[in-house]
């Protein structure tokens, strides 16, 4: 199951960091051309999620009319919003499936990462556990040549405890999550205490999840804080972009 | 053995509570960044797994949330599918 993994998942990752960087010379910018691969690849499924939210904020007043107008039937509320959902075309959900099946991604990104970075600290040459990852000639030649941990020459990416990169991850993933909140629909008092529950509890996220990340980027090597810092800016960069975009015409809607 | 299994059972179930406190993007922290859910059935997948191991043991109850996973796709409509 391990060499499932590191075979179909790991490995690629890792390669490309490497090969990237034997043309590169620059572990740091090596890293972040992967990273800007990635999430090149990942744009059209993180836009049709980005999309949706918004279109669920655009439909937010008729859905709330709907809630006051079907307060006590349920049944019928579910109906209605369904319907309403159908008309606009929005699919609120997502599915489990797709999910699941990134999360042993991500995993093996974030292992890419770290072995990357993780040299023998005197002669800077990989360690022999990861260099049996390498393919071909790559495995030929890192056995003897050393990989150069800085990142613009001064950045040392292998080592751990990099207090300036691990504030700075978790100052850009507060930005990233801060601007989702700010785009969600407040929730008025009036609504049930499930919904109120939620919305304390999306608030306590804008912070808790930037301390995790923060310490997770602080724990392990630099190059993975920066690959984190990269993707989360990316990730700023496509939401700013998918937000600004002009709102439908209130004509558009109203002929639905 | 019964005691074995049994054991082993509430284990299960505990950890998908567990995960359902935690990650879980319909019942955990993360829901927030979902606020009109995650998953497209009802109930969601890990509360389908739950009430599966719960009714039907671990080894029927697992295929059956196994089997949830997999038609939980953006290909599927979803909607109410509760364990039989």
């Amino acid at each position: 199951m391990g060499n499932l993994f590191n075979l179909i998942l790991f490995e690629p990752f890792f390669n490309a960091v490497i090969f990237i960087y034997r043309y590169i010379g620059d572990l740091g910018v090596a890293i972040i051309i992967l990273t800007i691969i990635i999430r090149a690849i990942l744009y059209l499924p993180s836009r049709s999620s980005i999309k949706s939210q918004k279109s669920l904020q655009d439909i937010q007043p008729k859905l709330q009319e709907l809630q006051k107008r079907y307060k006590g039937n349920k049944e019928e509320l579910g109906r209605q919003m369904i319907k309403l959902y159908k008309e606009n075309k929005v699919n609120p959900l997502s599915s489990c499936l797709p999910l699941l099946i990134q999360l042993p991604i991500l995993i093996a990104l974030y292992k890419a990462f770290i072995a990357v970075a993780n040299t023998d600290p005197s002669t800077h040459i990989l360690v022999a556990d990861q260099i049996k990852h390498l393919w071909g000639s790559l495995e030929i030649t890192y056995t003897t040549t050393p990989v150069n941990p800085d990142f613009l020459g001064f950045l040392d990416l292998s080592t751990k405890k990099n207090i300036i990169l691990a504030i700075l991850a978790a100052g850009f993933q507060f930005w990233q999550s801060k601007m989702l909140m700010a785009k969600k629909p407040v929730v008025k008092d009036k609504a049930a205490r499930d919904e109120g529950m939620a919305s304390a509890m999306s608030k306590q996220m804008t912070y808790i999840f930037p301390l995790i990340t923060g310490w997770i980027a602080y724990q392990f090597p630099a190059g993975l804080a920066l690959y984190w810092i990269v993707t989360t800016l990316l990730m700023i960069a496509q939401q700013y972009y998918l937000f600004r975009k002009p709102k439908p015409k209130p004509e558009e809607v109203k002929s639905i | 053995m019964t005691f074995l299994t049994t054991h082993l059972r509430v284990m299960i179930l505990k950890m998908i509570k567990f995960y359902q406190k935690t990650l879980s993007f319909d019942h955990g922290f993360p829901s927030s960044l979902f606020p009109y859910g995650y998953c497209r059935f009802r109930p969601t997948c890990s509360e389908y797994a739950y009430q599966a191991v719960k009714k039907h043991g671990i080894l029927k109850g697992g295929l059956l949330a196994f089997w949830r996973v997999l038609r939980c796709n953006p290909f599927n409509k979803g909607g109410y599918d509760p364990v039989k």
